[in-house]
């Protein structure tokens, strides 16, 4: 397996300036650059390639949609070393309209796990809350068999988009982490576009 | 439960559930992961091409009218977002 899996923490920087289009950069805890990624603007079904740098030479991951309509849509994961899928991430549709969920899925498409937003109420708050009580930072859970795998954590940051992603002791036993990892880029790419 | 055939690259045949449609799976054979065909894009494209004639349809002759009866600048403005749409479309495919 590739050394950038073996760090238990991330961190991901997404910029938010970018006229068109979008890109985020994840780091390992000693700040060394791991992972870039750049999105085209005006994509109709995401198509995200994740490189390990930004000369882009060399890919890594690659989490493709499985339709063009993001509601309920599903990704797939695929590791670009070994051409090989790892599983995929499905939005739950109505449910996210309240509170940011998604399944993840083997290679069969059965549930594996959960990834979640925190609370219910803050999401509440977050979402029709308006003004300042948007800006409230989200963290999300990945729980495999009832057990927390992941953390991701939103840094309070208005201007800046930065999330940590912390794998919990014994995660590796439950999933991996390329998935990990692949959670964490659609939190940033599909939910971050959502606002 | 319907099934979809898969090829693979290596030549290798599979069917994988319908839920995959336009996704991808690991073929069997060579442990790879290869394209499900299918998915909602011709639909897609469909209604989008729809809409685009019928805009066409509604832009051409407003614009016309516009010019013909010396609404320039209006005319230009129908005109410039008609190949904004047009853009917007180019770039998404």
């Amino acid at each position: 397996m590739s050394d950038y899996l073996d760090h238990d923490q991330y961190y991901i920087r997404k910029k938010v300036l970018k006229l068109l289009g979008g890109s985020f950069h994840i780091y390992d805890p000693e700040d060394n650059l791991i992972l870039f990624s750049s999105q085209k603007a005006f994509k109709l079904k995401e198509d995200i390639r994740v490189f390990s740098d930004e000369s882009m030479s060399s890919e890594r991951l690659v989490v493709k949609a499985r339709s063009i309509i993001d509601f309920g849509a599903a990704y797939d994961v695929v590791d670009s070393e070994s051409g090989e899928k790892l599983g995929a991430f499905r939005r739950k549709g109505l449910k996210s309209i309240f509170k940011d969920t998604w399944e993840l899925l083997d290679n069969d498409d059965n549930p594996v796990g959960k990834l979640q937003e925190d609370s219910g109420c803050l999401a509440l708050v977050r979402r029709f809350g308006g003004g300042l009580l948007s800006l409230i930072p989200q963290s999300f859970f990945l729980e495999i068999d009832g057990k927390r795998a992941v953390t991701y954590s939103q840094r309070f940051n208005p201007v800046i988009f930065k999330m940590d992603v912390n794998l919990e002791k014994g995660a590796r036993e439950l999933l991996d982490p390329r998935l990990a990892l692949a959670g964490a880029i659609l939190l940033v790419v599909v939910e971050g576009r959502q606002g | 439960m319907a099934e979809l055939e898969v090829i693979c690259d290596c030549d290798h045949r599979f069917n994988v559930p319908e839920s995959l449609r336009g996704g991808m799976s690991n073929c069997p054979s060579c442990g790879k992961a290869a394209a499900v065909p299918g998915g909602p894009e011709k639909l897609f494209w469909l209604v989008l091409a729809f809409w685009i004639l019928l805009a066409m349809v509604v832009l051409v002759p407003s614009a016309v009218y516009l010019f013909y009866n010396g609404y320039t600048l209006a005319g230009w403005g129908v005109v410039v977002f008609g190949c904004l749409l047009v853009i917007a479309v180019v770039l998404s495919m």
